[in-house]
């Protein structure tokens, strides 16, 4: 097989044993598998159809069209799908029609709900803002909240599926005071006459590690695509395998003026590397890592041959992967160039072929 | 937005600087984020004999928007003889030009985003991920509809400043997937307001290059790495 400039391989068996990992491991509590930005850069129809192949019932994808474009590939009821990004200015009525779970924040949504045309009744979890302080509701504005969602939920309007939040991962302590807040919330509303929602707060390293953050549902991201956060246990050491290998072939091979020997591959800071990168990592070929050199083109990377004289034109270099061919993972990717391995997945250019296997 | 008029006139000023010499302009990285077949349909009248593009796509795509300027990627070209126009034509720092403004290149590009929600905070809040931003007062905070998936670094938090309602503000805590936040303090802000993280300094925008500098980055780097959730829109 032959590749012209890089290929993202993507490997659905990698992704279904790290859904039967996560769900081992938060049981009883159930997983949704997060598929925001295109499945974290891995393809969203396709992971999103291994997820409920696996038997997942619950998808997070962020917004109303990303939604949509999922009910219209078919993944269709009872499979839920979760959005809680929404535009102010967007009509919700495709939305409710399409039963998608909406992730309400303000008394203004549930008006924008209201509002609608819908013939059925909108299926919302209200969220209470922990400490985050990006959206969800403060703990002053949540009982004008529930209560408005009560409202409507007695005229037929909506129903209240669940009660949510979004935690910082700050430290123990801070995500505990977090927890004991979304619990207080819970209280709240049911006092208002919410009797038993579904709850759910963490996401994959808190739902991962604690116990007491799973509540109900656990809506891992990262984790699904074997990505484990920097500078802490491998994937491998959790049980996870990366999902993504990144690989190019060789397209120059030269001896600069002052001996040095160098090759590159046709990726670049256009397609997602980063500037950083150069002499803190190294890609692997026939197994050897050869450190990245500068300079990061926009759309050619460098690294260098040393005294390695095997490499050619053509060959295969792999710029990250599960580590298997001598490859850097993208934890080590992500510590090396100061962030974290999913914003390394999710910047990639989309224009990159990607191959599911 | 990316304004043509503006890459129109940095060229001409470029091929006036560099002229007798043959002209290739420098669009790699899809015009370092600018849009190729857009950046070469504009200059399409101009004194340029080339034009350096990535791939195949690129070239195809300028080809389909009727420019005859041949588009020829890097192992097709001979630049010995030539004059290469780099992201300076956009505005963008590079070594060679590391002040664009002094020679009179303005941004082509203005980055903005749209508030989706707003909240008010106490002092001494953390906000976003591992609270490494802390509220100094009590303030507003502006929920922004750009994340590191869009290309904004996720480091932001680390100095850089966007533009609201006249004047500039510090991005609050890292920046997430899909939004980031802004500390606007007492600036009343409702949903759907209009946040600018770079563009024309004359219009009080962080420029470019500031930005980029913010961020540890080229303004270049910057550009190319956008994403395509950001419409790329063009007057
Ligand atoms: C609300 C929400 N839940 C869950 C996730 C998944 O997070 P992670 O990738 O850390 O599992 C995200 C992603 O940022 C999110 O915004």
């Amino acid at each position: 097989m032959t590749i012209s400039r890089g290929e993202l391989l993507i490997d659905l068996e990698a992704l279904r044993h790290n859904l039967d990992v996560l769900t081992a491991q938060v049981a009883p509590s159930q997983v949704m598998v997060v598929v925001k930005n295109d499945a974290y850069g891995h393809g969203l129809v396709d992971v999103t159809k291994a997820a409920v192949e696996s038997g997942i019932c619950w998808i997070g994808a962020l917004d109303v069209p990303t939604s949509l474009s999922l009910r219209e590939a078919g993944i269709s009821s009872p499979t839920r799908i979760f959005a809680w990004l929404l535009d102010p200015a967007e009509d919700l009525e495709p939305a409710i029609s399409a039963s998608i779970d909406l992730g309400i924040s303000t008394v203004e949504q549930l008006n924008t709900i209201a509002a609608s045309s819908a013939a059925t009744p909108a299926r919302v979890h209200l969220k209470i803002d922990t400490g985050l302080h990006r959206n969800g509701a403060t703990p002053e504005d949540w009982p004008e909240l529930v209560a408005r969602a009560r409202a409507l939920e007695d005229q037929g309007t909506l129903e209240i599926v669940a009660v949510w939040t979004h935690i910082a991962e700050a430290d123990d302590h801070e995500d505990s005071l977090s927890i004991a807040r979304f619990e207080e919330a819970v209280a709240v509303a049911h006092d208002l006459g919410v009797p038993s929602p579904l709850r759910h707060l963490a996401a994959s390293a808190a739902g991962f590690a604690r116990s007491d953050a799973r509540f109900d549902l656990v809506r891992f991201g990262a984790f699904v695509y074997g990505l484990p956060p920097g500078d802490g246990p491998s994937a491998e050491s959790m049980g996870l395998r990366q999902v993504m290998t990144l690989s190019a072939p060789v397209s120059v091979v030269e001896t600069l003026p002052d001996g040095r020997r160098r090759a590159s591959i046709d990726l670049g800071f256009a397609d997602g590397l980063s500037t950083l990168a150069p002499g803190r990592i190294g890609v692997a070929v026939h197994g050897r890592r050869h450190p990245l050199i500068d300079p990061l083109e926009v759309d050619r990377a460098w690294f260098d041959l040393a005294d390695d004289n095997e490499v050619a034109v053509g060959d295969l270099v792999t710029v990250w992967g599960d580590g298997s061919a001598g490859e850097p993972t993208l934890q080590e990717w992500g510590d090396a160039t100061g962030t974290m391995s999913e914003e390394l997945v999710v910047r990639l250019s989309p224009r990159i072929p990607r191959r599911v296997i | 937005m990316i304004d043509l008029e503006i890459v129109r006139s940095n060229a001409r000023i470029l091929i006036a600087d560099a002229s007798p010499n043959r002209i290739v302009v420098d669009l790699r990285g899809d015009a370092y984020g600018h849009g190729a077949a857009a950046v070469a349909a504009s200059l399409g009248a101009e004194a340029v004999d080339a034009f350096l593009v990535s791939h195949d796509e690129a070239a195809h795509a300028i080809r389909a928007s009727g420019v005859s300027i041949p588009a020829i990627q890097s192992f097709q070209a001979d630049l010995a003889d030539a004059s290469l126009i780099g992201p300076e034509i956009f505005g963008l720092d590079t070594a060679s030009v590391p002040d664009p403004r002094g020679l009179g290149l303005l941004p082509a590009m203005t980055l903005s985003a749209r508030v989706l929600s707003t909240k008010k905070v106490g002092a001494d809040e953390g906000v976003s991920y591992g609270y490494v931003y802390r509220t100094q007062t009590a303030t507003r905070l502006a929920m922004v509809c750009l994340g590191y998936s869009d290309g904004i670094d996720r480091h932001a938090c680390n100095g850089a400043r966007a533009w609201f309602a006249g004047s500039t503000h510090p991005v609050a805590g890292r920046v997430a997937m899909d939004v980031f936040m802004l500390d606007v303090g007492d600036d009343p802000v409702s949903p759907g307001d209009e946040v600018v993280l770079f563009g024309d300094e004359a219009k009080g925008y962080p420029s470019p290059v500031a930005w980029a500098a913010s961020v540890g980055k080229s303004a270049a780097e910057v550009t190319a790495s956008l994403g395509d959730r950001i419409v790329r829109s063009y007057v």
